[in-house]
């Protein structure tokens, strides 16, 4: 790969040039992963595009707005179910010693948990994806993130307590949500800066791709 | 090009495996972080996509190519750089204990220090040909400075490099 090819070799010692080479050196390029990555924020940004041409978008705001309220409900519905079997299914008094008799009876609040969870995260990196792609694209912005604000506090509220990682990344997207939410438009530029800043330092992103589980979500 | 433009996505993802390699690598060289480079790999690619019918052919695609990973590069390490400073002013307030001395870190790990160290431009040049072999040529277009300004910002960054390893001159001389 190296052309030195325009200027003398001899301003670098040989031993210095070959450590060069050691100089952050990169490991294998994840193709694939960041390939996906790629596609899925082209679709986030052109959500027309897997859209048969002889059909006519839905584009008016109200339906819009009202696809984003029917969703909001729809997990926090699940979440509410999910919390509430896990609350039912623990007898009083048995929190300590769960049942070992009934591990599948057990497993439905967990595995309905997982399923709301893990599209919960799917919007939220959606939102955020779009967020970072382009931010003058604020279009229905505020009321989706209003939206998964709740969503996000009912997770936190739910039994996640064990699961630090998933904590941690929740509390995160609920303080990034809060700023969405609340984007001054006088101070826009630089809040939506401090925004990206903080997705980008705190790895939040990559966290959410690492929490939801590879293949479709089971809806 | 053409069937990239049309919106081909087997054109789409050869133009991206042709060119992939040279934009995370460099990206990786500059950030030393395997997130960071990612971010900044998939950034280049959406914006190349996005700016395709802009290119004019002026330089080679993978040049032109170059010159928005570097763009995406400079414009994320400024971010990077703006937390982390606002980060240090909160950690500023607290009491820290003195970092104990660490031992006198052998000739890789200086030299990986004294690159870092070069100012932006000077280290900017000198990885892309010193670490990943661009010519002064293809780095003149990435960077929009002139061919001579790139050889000479080289070798102000080798002279500032051997000034920085002079003390480990027995291992190397």
């Amino acid at each position: 790969m190296t052309r030195h090819n325009d200027t003398p070799e001899s301003h670098l010692p040989e031993a210095i040039r070959a450590l060069v080479q050691e100089y952050h050196r990169p490991p294998a390029t994840p193709r694939d992963e960041i390939w996906t990555r790629i596609e899925t924020a082209r679709r986030v940004r052109t959500p027309g595009a897997d859209i048969k041409p002889d059909v006519i978008p839905l584009q008016h705001p109200l339906r819009r707005n009202r696809r984003v309220v029917l969703w909001a409900v729809g997990i926090a519905a699940t979440l509410i179910v999910g919390i509430g079997l896990g609350r039912l299914s623990v007898a009083p008094g048995s929190e300590q010693v769960p049942p070992p008799s009934i591990p599948i009876a057990s497993d439905r609040p967990n595995a309905a948990f997982a399923v709301s969870a893990a599209q919960h995260l799917s919007r939220t990196e959606t939102l955020l994806t779009r967020l970072r792609i382009d931010p003058t694209d604020d279009e229905g912005l505020s009321d989706e993130a209003r939206e998964l604000l709740v969503s996000t506090r009912l997770m936190i509220d739910a039994r996640v307590g064990s699961d630090a990682k998933l904590r941690s990344l929740l509390l995160d997207l609920e303080f990034i949500l809060v700023q969405i939410v609340q984007l001054d438009e006088s101070r826009r530029q630089e809040e939506l800066e401090l925004i990206t800043d903080g997705l980008e330092q705190r790895h939040v992103l990559p966290r959410i791709r690492t929490a939801i589980p590879s293949g479709p979500i089971a809806t | 090009m053409k069937r990239v433009l049309r919106g081909d996505p087997a054109a789409e993802r050869a133009l991206y495996d042709a060119n992939v390699d040279r934009v995370y690598r460099l990206t990786y060289r500059m950030v030393n972080d395997p997130t960071l480079a990612e971010e900044y790999t998939q950034d280049t690619f959406i914006r190349v996509f996005d700016r395709l019918g802009d290119f004019r052919g002026e330089a080679a695609l993978s040049t032109w190519i170059t010159s928005i990973a570097i763009s995406v590069v400079y414009n994320g390490m400024r971010k990077v750089k703006r937390f982390r400073e606002r980060e240090r002013d909160l950690d500023a307030a607290e009491p820290m204990a003195a970092p104990a001395r660490e031992a006198e870190p052998d000739l890789k790990a200086r030299m990986a220090t004294a690159i870092d160290d070069l100012p932006k431009g000077y280290r900017t040049v000198f990885v892309m040909h010193d670490v990943e072999g661009f010519t002064h040529e293809e780095i003149g277009f990435a960077l929009g400075i002139r061919e001579g300004t790139s050889k000479a910002q080289l070798s102000r960054a080798r002279a500032k490099l051997r000034a920085a390893l002079a003390v480990h001159e027995g291992e190397w001389a």
